[in-house]
């Protein structure tokens, strides 16, 4: 009942881009000081062998009573040199125990299967959807992307203070447009944390469709983390906040936590979720 | 000639320069500065109530760093100044604000490593309407390195007026979850008003909850205690209400690092295509609703044994039924029952004049007794691709009736059916025939498109041949189906097309072949509040129709109102058909919690 879930883009997006941010900006090592060499220090930024976090996900728009969803995220390198990732929802009830295992690949590809607890049955899922709305969220699959460095070609367009933190203003273009919902992204990167502060999404237009605005990073076990951030619907209004409960990085978090077995049986991960 | 700065020189100047510049303006604190005097405010056991402190500093036009110590208390640092004059006067003026405990530290090179602070020159969230004001733009600074030392939590950058927290419309989920959790899985009220030309039913209501105990002492150990309820009305042709209590999964499950062993009544759904999975034999059918509900909630659960192994890439699944469950039937009366009992009809046999006579005036009875079979499946998942392969010796849950031998031998005879059906207490059985099942199922996926494949043989299916008699034949089941987002946006669409033959030669009243196609789109929309849905299911070889859209408002958390139409149409021995006279309107709510 009320399953949106569907095909959703995990990779180290959720898990990196907003508890730890990278927001798909990469590119080739380059002359130092424009914008690919700040785009690959971005993607090369220490982000952990693993991860496990617990966030809450808001959903709120003006006359609206907000919607929560409770979710655990676990991420780990994979021998490959690729990213496993398991998404577990939590909460509301209608979406408890639905799960998403994510194997990305070093090539740009992806396995996906989906949990559905109410059938007891895991499903493989496309993993190069791009856009849509995750579980009714302002966040496109593609927000949770690990996008390739050679996906985009980066452009240092100005340095500015964001919040009173100093940033580099980079912007991002398709290679390829038919490979993104976005014609354009221009973040906002703050040089020592190499983390967007901010991040317009453009998608037809001169005026962004979407913002990120991130409130508050934390540096937890020498590893800075996004742990608030709001993406803003700017043409309807629409908000999906994020707020980080807990992270725990570089736990040694076991393979089996990655397989279709720990996907289908969501009582095998509970004594792993941060609370 | 021009003398001119090699560029590096040059950028290493400027970077000096602009961070002269900001700390001389009290924004800045780095390591490659001299010694500064950082303005804190003091006194904090907690990052929260340092957090409130700082968007009120920053309310006051200064920046603000909130950082926690060494001695785990936290400060809120409101800029540094290599000036000391300039720290004390905005030290004072902090203070003259109402903050009592500023004071004045020293910061050298090596706390200065990991700090930062810089004027607050955004407020505040920007709304949509200015969604095209960008940040006033400075000069450069040294950028700050990180520092990887730091203990947990030691950098904290609250980096504007982050939006107050949310009350949300329901109680927040406990952080610290207990091993024995009351959940109510599934709420649901509904009325339904029947348009029908010839309609056994005016209206009808349900009522329904499912609910139980699930309780995990430890990761190896799961109890699941849950049990429904339900309740129909219904006015019309014959007035009937009912109340049932049936349990739902009630078992023990106990884990092993590659076996997991379930036992008790659990519901177990084999196969890959979405609602007639042809290798789906296991489950048991709900049809005391027919296709009203969803997919899950058409399901209850089988006492069962079942053992899970996982292993080489692959996981064993066997399951053995030591009693079987038929099919879960709605009282004779319930418009959804598959044999109408007015008209004197069976659901998927075309109609006759001696059939319908022998239905309104027979008993009915159903051998559910004795075992339910075994079973096993082995599934993989490999790079791009999933199958699965599985052999099951069961019963089928859907009864199939049976004309009694003494009254078809009398009717053959050349007996009334009155005085037929009086020569036995039971006019027709329900069977459930054990069969076999060999089937698999695959999934890959295409770019933006999933494909789910599966089919199936069976033995000793149950036909009704043209003398009236029960005979069993061999049929082969299969589905394809294709799930994709067309323009890669909200809306989703799932396809299929399948086949059901009955093999053989020997004459039957079935239908022998049988070719369809059914799905389902999804489309989400007001921000999520809304979702429309259509399911439908077209005869492609004869005229079966079935339509269901749904529109439904999602408020709250996991709570819907809905209204959905249900519209049959098609032949005699087709659902569509079958349930022509039910065609309705449904109003309903559903919840989970």
């Amino acid at each position: 009942m009320m399953n949106s879930v569907h095909a959703p883009r995990l990779y180290r997006g959720l898990l990196i881009l907003w508890l730890a941010g990278a927001m798909g900006l990469h590119a080739h090592a380059a002359a130092p000081n424009d914008g690919a060499a700040i785009a690959q220090r971005v993607y090369a930024r220490p982000d952990g062998k693993d991860l496990a976090t617990r966030f809450t996900m808001t959903l709120s728009r003006a006359g609206a009573t907000p919607r929560q969803r409770l979710a655990y995220g676990f991420r780990t390198d994979a021998p490959d040199g690729g990213t496993q990732s398991l998404l577990r929802f939590a909460d509301p009830a209608d979406i408890r125990d639905t799960g998403l295992l994510v194997h990305s690949k070093p090539d740009g590809e992806a396995d996906q299967w989906l949990y559905l607890p109410a059938l007891d049955q895991v499903r493989r899922i496309a993993s190069q959807r791009r856009g849509g709305r995750f579980v009714g969220s302002d966040i496109y699959y593609e927000d949770l992307e690990d996008r390739r460095p050679e996906r985009d070609t980066h452009q240092l367009v100005g340095q500015e203070i964001v919040n009173g933190q100093h940033t580099q203003r980079l912007q991002s273009t398709p290679v390829d447009p038919g490979n993104s919902v976005y014609s354009r992204r221009v973040a906002w990167i703050h040089e020592a944390t190499l983390l967007p502060l901010r991040v317009d999404l453009y998608q037809s237009g001169a005026q962004p469709a979407k913002r990120l605005t991130v409130h508050k990073v934390e540096q937890i076990q020498g590893y800075w983390t996004i742990t608030d951030s709001t993406m803003t619907d700017l043409e309807s209004g629409h908000q999906t906040r994020i707020t980080v409960d807990n992270v725990r990085y570089d736990q040694g978090l076991p393979a089996s936590l990655f397989t279709t077995q720990t996907l289908a049986d969501p009582a095998t991960d509970k004594a792993l979720r941060p609370q | 000639m021009t003398a001119t700065t090699p560029a590096p020189a040059r950028r290493r100047r400027r970077r000096l320069m602009a961070a002269t510049a900001l700390v001389a303006g009290g924004a800045c604190a780095s390591a490659a500065a001299a010694p500064l005097t950082a303005v804190r405010v003091v006194g904090f056991d907690d990052a929260r109530s340092a957090a409130e402190v700082a968007v009120r500093v920053r309310q006051l036009g200064s920046p603000a760093l909130v950082r926690r110590l060494a001695d785990d208390a936290f400060v809120v640092q409101a800029g540094a100044f290599a000036d000391i004059g300039r720290a004390e006067r905005h030290a004072a003026r902090l203070q003259a604000a109402g903050l009592a405990q500023v004071s004045l530290q020293a910061v050298g090179p090596a706390a200065g490593a990991s700090s930062f602070a810089a004027p607050d020159l955004t407020a505040g969230v920007d709304s949509p309407a200015q969604a095209d004001t960008a940040p006033r733009a400075l000069a450069p600074s040294p950028a700050a390195p990180i520092t990887q030392a730091n203990p947990p939590g030691a950098m904290v950058l609250a980096l504007n007026d982050a939006p107050p927290a949310i009350a949300p419309g329901r109680a927040p989920a406990t952080a610290t979850p207990s091993p024995m959790a009351w959940q109510m899985n599934r709420m649901q009220a509904e009325t339904a008003t029947f348009t029908g030309d010839d309609r056994l039913a005016r209206q009808a209501q349900f009522l329904h909850a499912t609910g139980g105990l699930v309780w995990q002492p430890s990761t190896a150990m799961e109890v699941r205690l849950t049990a429904r309820g339900d309740a129909f009305w219904q006015q019309g042709w014959r007035d009937h209400d009912e109340a049932r209590l049936d349990y739902d999964e009630v078992y023990l499950r106990r884990r092993w690092s590659s076996l997991r062993l379930t036992a008790g009544a659990q519901r177990i759904a084999w196969g890959r295509v979405d609602e007639i999975a042809p290798t789906d034999r296991l489950s048991v059918v709900d049809l005391t609703r027919m296709v009203l509900d969803r997919l899950p909630d058409r399901r209850r659960t089988a006492p069962a044994l079942r053992a899970e192994w996982f292993g080489a890439g692959g996981k064993l699944d066997l399951v053995w039924v030591p009693a079987f469950r038929p099919a879960e039937l709605p009282d004779d009366d319930s418009v959804w029952h598959p044999v109408n009992r007015r008209d004197g009809r069976f659901f998927g046999l075309p109609r006759s004049d001696l059939q319908s006579a022998l239905i309104k005036a027979g008993r009915f009875d159903d051998d559910g007794a004795g075992s339910g079979g075994g079973a096993l499946r082995y599934s993989r998942e490999l790079s791009g691709f999933d199958y699965a392969l599985s052999a099951q010796r069961v019963r089928h849950s859907t009864p199939y009736y049976e004309l009694d031998e003494r009254v078809r031998a009398a009717l053959a005879a050349g007996s009334s059916v009155p005085t037929a059906v009086a020569l036995a207490p039971d006019t027709f059985v329900g069977r459930h025939p054990y069969t076999w099942v060999l089937g698999g199922d695959a999934g890959f996926v295409t770019g933006r498109t999933t494909w789910r494949v599966e089919a199936a043989w069976l033995s000793d299916v149950p036909v009704t041949g043209a003398a009236g008699a029960l005979d069993t034949v061999d049929a082969v089941n299969a589905v394809a189906g294709v799930e994709f987002y067309p323009g890669d946006r909200d809306l989703r669409v799932n396809l299929q097309a399948g086949a059901n033959v009955l093999l053989g030669s020997s004459s039957m009243l079935d239908r022998r072949r049988r070719y369809f196609t059914n799905g389902t789109v999804v489309h989400p929309f007001g921000g999520g509040r809304f979702e429309f849905e259509v399911r439908y299911s077209l005869g492609l070889n004869t005229r079966d129709v079935y339509f269901n859209p749904e529109l439904r408002y999602l408020f709250l958390d996991a709570q819907q109102f809905y209204i959905a139409a249900h519209v049959f149409r098609g032949a005699d021995d087709t659902l569509g058909g079958f349930f022509h006279d039910n065609t309705g309107i449904m109003l309903g709510w559903r919840a989970k919690l």
